[in-house]
């Protein structure tokens, strides 16, 4: 097949350089556990969360009362000397913190394992790296966000919690995800800055990415509450685009001008 | 055409010079044993070819194009001290991501032929973790064969294995220069299998190349030596440094380099009343070649 060896040097588009990262990233993704664990547990915490408070209290003093409390608050709800409850530190939120935790160990792992260096011998661009990462890390933290509401729902069936919405409507909680998920487009390339940055240093760069994302949670809260419409989406949207782009050139630039090891 | 041309390469890590002012120039298809002591530069050097370090300053072109040009890259295979692999995966999920990397059409197909070349066609199921450091070392230059590689880097790929595993190594090598035509830069410091195998040598000392040559050239300069065993090494010693320039003792041998003709020395000594137990006519190998070279650039205080 490929022994003819004839010194041909075509050199393949920017479309097919990403797509090969991309293949690549996506195999990786999917053939080792880390994705799956991550999964997990983004389904499990909202079930621990309502479950275990609603039976360490007493019932008129609940602090969960209806399922999407878990998911996120209304706009408004919340003063800012509640910000410390527990009803709103746990929420979908904290999704954002398991995506720095996955984007860390995959990246760092590319170095401890110097499977970078087979990646970067053959790929010369880096910013073919960095967007293939910010696309798998944007997928894997939108696949969380699905998973964190579906573990809140099906957690709430099972205590019997009210899933009345109130002022918001199934359309508002929509908006509110799908901001969500466009927010991924911040924090997934943020924590790539963070982690090329340390390189194999895993516990510096997940400390290092809690720390960058701490600035950017109460973006987070406030961008996309509950009863989210349009103005939300398309806010989320454009900040994530734009952030998501400085940060990926942030990252590039890293990457081309430091040495690999 | 060269397929590595370096011109006036610099690398310093915080402020020491790794590189300074290196040259090399690799032939299209040659087996190119890089040498050099511990230090001098040789996987900086690998490194830099490959994109893993960015250079201070310097020229590194490939087949005539930039280094970074992606088409260029794309046909480069490495295995640079050891092999990229997930420990926790196969060998197959290894290869697989490489070949995924590399947007090959037939993976499978192409992950069996590596397999087959480096004889692991069995292990591709085994955890990387779990294989011998020899196993590793064949992934690791099956990782580096996928896709076709024009230019293969190896840094030290025999470090670490038994007879067998170097014996197969080497073939492995040849084979691939023979069959697949492509071009191997390869660092060791077991000179006396880089011997065997290449076809064009660059020494280093000190982020320099001190000398480029090809083994024909080598061959020529290794110089012809007679070793030879009596029993008044004195006296012998004293004639034969009367008749040649060059007349060294190590350990219980006397070594007469430059003498073509073993049976004039025994005619010297026997007429000059000494008896000789033992003799024999060798040359220099590149080991010998090597350290003579290293001695006299120490003299030099280069």
């Amino acid at each position: 097949m490929q022994n003819s060896n004839k010194l041909k040097f075509e050199s393949p588009s920017f479309g097919k350089r990403l797509k090969s990262m991309i293949k690549v990233d996506f195999y990786r993704l999917f053939h080792t556990p880390l994705f799956y664990i991550m999964i997990f547990v983004s389904a499990i915490i909202p079930a621990l969360v309502l479950t275990m408070t609603g039976a360490n209290e007493a019932a008129d003093a609940q602090t969960f009362t209806n399922v999407w409390q878990v998911v996120e608050a209304i706009s408004g709800a919340n003063s800012g000397a509640g910000l410390m409850d527990l009803a709103t530190m746990c929420n979908i939120n904290m999704v954002f913190i398991f995506v720095a935790i996955m984007v860390s160990i995959f990246i760092s792992h590319d170095y401890s394992s110097g499977y970078n260096k087979s990646i970067f011998t053959v790929h010369p661009k880096k910013v073919d790296y960095v967007i293939s990462k910010s696309i798998v890390g944007f997928i894997s933290g939108a696949c969380m966000i699905v998973a964190y509401v579906l573990g809140a729902l099906v957690a709430g069936l099972i205590s019997g919690l009210s899933f009345a919405l109130g002022s918001a409507t199934i359309l508002n909680v929509f908006a509110c995800l799908v901001s969500k998920i466009f927010l991924m487009a911040i924090f997934v390339p943020l924590y790539i800055v963070v982690a090329v940055f340390f390189k194999q240093k895993l516990w510096l760069s997940i400390i290092g990415s809690f720390a960058a994302g701490i600035l950017f949670y109460p973006i987070a809260m406030m961008t996309a509450p509950l009863n989210s419409g349009i103005f939300n989406l398309v806010m989320c949207l454009v900040g994530g685009a734009i952030l998501g782009v400085a940060f990926g050139a942030l990252s590039t630039l890293i990457l081309n001008k430091r040495d690999l090891y | 055409m060269n397929a590595i041309e370096i011109r006036n390469l610099k690398k310093s890590f915080k402020g020491m010079n790794a590189l300074d002012g290196f040259n090399m120039t690799v032939p299209v298809g040659s087996i190119y044993g890089f040498i050099g002591e511990n230090g001098s530069g040789k996987s900086t050097t690998e490194k830099l070819i490959c994109g893993l370090l960015v250079p201070t300053d310097g020229e590194i072109k490939l087949f005539g194009k930039d280094y970074t040009d992606p088409g260029v890259r794309a046909r480069v295979g490495a295995l640079i001290e050891n092999p990229g692999c997930f420990p926790n995966s196969s060998v197959w999920t290894n290869l697989m991501m490489q070949a995924l990397n590399l947007n090959l059409q037939n993976p499978e197909e192409e992950i069996r032929r590596v397999l087959k070349i480096v004889r692991m066609e069995g292990s591709a199921s085994n955890k990387f973790k779990n294989l011998s450091l020899g196993m590793k070392q064949r992934i690791g230059i099956a990782m580096s064969l996928i896709g076709d590689p024009a230019l293969l880097i190896l840094d030290e790929p025999i470090n670490g294995l038994d007879a067998d595993g170097m014996r197969i190594m080497r073939e492995i090598l040849v084979d691939i220069t023979k069959n697949y035509s492509a071009t191997v830069l390869i660092s060791s410091h077991i000179l006396g299998e880089l011997e065997k195998i290449a076809t064009h040598y660059g020494i280093i000392r000190r982020g320099k190349m001190i000398q480029e040559i090809t083994a024909e050239e080598m061959e020529s300069r290794c110089r012809n030596y007679v070793g030879l065993n009596c029993e008044d090494k004195d006296k012998a010693l004293s004639l034969l440094r009367k008749n040649y320039a060059r007349v060294e003792q190590e350990e219980d041998k006397i070594l007469v380099y430059d003498e073509e003709q073993p049976e004039k020395i025994v005619d010297y000594l026997y007429k000059n009343g000494v008896i000789i137990n033992e003799i024999k006519k060798n040359k220099i190998g590149l080991e010998e070649y090597y350290l003579d070279l290293m001695k006299a650039q120490s003299k030099e205080g280069k």
